[in-house]
């Protein structure tokens, strides 16, 4: 009866099993202020079958729980040889860190005669006149010492690609 | 026998718990699709993703892993940025289940094009891509001796949806075997 009842416990339970061992499906969370609409949220994320290639997932979700901006890339290939597939506490250490973006204004972005070829996809025109109205701007790592950085749009009510930059700070 | 039945009803009962939870996140749908791009006979699998709250407020994700289960490519965007553009208006239309797996299903099924056929001709003298192009605008990191010498080499070439009228363009790099993105192009 006691073989039994274990059995049918360990059936069940693993049945229930959410999460599949070994892989590497981390999130986490943190509140900011970005749009000027109340209280905005990043989730970080990874998922893949080991962390060593494991996407990661950057989002930044508004007050009302609409997604304004997704970004995603393999994070070895963004941040390099870093992530390794018996170290799972690694990856959760990076996510609360890449968690942290840096806030400021458009009117500090560079430029447009300062910008290399491919750091914006806008045009001229448009690169200006969101520089110009000085918009909230939030940069967060895409590789190592490297930042995209996005703006928000207060009429559409949504988020856009500014310009990427190098940065000297690295994510460990 | 009833320690058993109890026994079994109280880990059913956490396990309903936990199903509770996982439908709290109500829009969790995924699509695969196999191209062979980055290796001869060994095709790649392009997986697109959904998750959200609802089906409107997901987070959409593309992503490229070759045979081994490398990721070779990453994307994401949102739903409604994809479709319609920006953020949905209040009282949007919600979105079913079956219209996303529609969705997901057109996305992964990328475009397979060759580099000297499908892109156009950076012309000499003409300062950008776009400005030697017809139909479409494009944008490209490279200058035009590299575009060229990889556009002429007639690379496999794969294309995905990354805005409402908005498409990037892929290829494996011959010289670091990496893939890159060799044009974004659109109206």
């Amino acid at each position: 009866m006691r073989f039994l009842l274990f059995g049918a416990m360990a059936l069940v339970a693993s049945a229930c099993s959410q999460q599949q061992p070994g892989r590497c499906d981390f999130t986490h969370t943190r509140d900011i202020s970005f749009s000027e609409l109340g209280t905005d949220r990043i989730t970080v994320r990874s998922f893949g079958v080991s962390c060593d290639k494991a996407i990661g997932v950057y989002e930044i979700i508004d007050g009302e729980g609409l997604p304004v901006w997704a970004w995603a890339a393999p994070l070895q290939r963004a941040f390099g040889d870093v992530f390794t597939a018996d170290n799972p506490e690694h990856m959760q250490a990076f996510l609360e860190e890449w968690s942290q973006p840096a806030i400021s204004r458009t009117g500090m972005a560079p430029e447009w005669p300062e910008l290399a070829p491919g750091q914006t996809t806008l045009n001229e025109l448009t690169y200006a006149d969101i520089r110009a109205r000085d918009l909230p701007m939030l940069c967060h790592f895409s590789g190592t010492a490297r930042q995209t950085c996005v703006f928000w749009e207060p009429v559409g009510g949504g988020a856009g690609h500014l310009f990427d930059r190098d940065v000297e700070e690295t994510v460990e | 026998m009833r320690i058993l039945l109890l026994a079994a009803a109280l880990v059913l009962s956490a396990c309903g718990q936990n199903a509770s939870t996982q439908s709290a996140n109500a829009c969790a749908r995924s699509v695969t699709h196999e191209v062979t791009w980055s290796a001869d006979g060994a095709p790649d699998t392009i997986a697109t993703t959904a998750d959200g709250p609802t089906c409107a407020q997901a987070v959409v994700t593309f992503v490229v892993r070759n045979a081994a289960g490398d990721p070779l490519w990453a994307f994401a965007s949102t739903y409604y940025d994809l479709t319609m553009g920006g953020v949905p208006p209040e009282g949007a239309a919600p979105v079913s289940g079956e219209q996303m797996d529609t969705f997901l299903a057109a996305w992964a099924n990328v475009t397979e094009e060759r580099t000297a056929a499908f892109l156009p001709e950076w012309r000499e003298g003409v300062a950008t891509l776009s400005a030697s192009a017809q139909t479409f605008s494009y944008s490209t990191p490279f200058d035009r001796e590299i575009y060229e010498r990889l556009r002429t080499q007639d690379l496999k070439l794969i294309c995905y949806q990354a805005a409402v009228e908005g498409t990037h363009c892929l290829i494996i790099d011959p010289a670091s075997h990496a893939p890159i993105m060799m044009v974004a192009y659109g109206p």
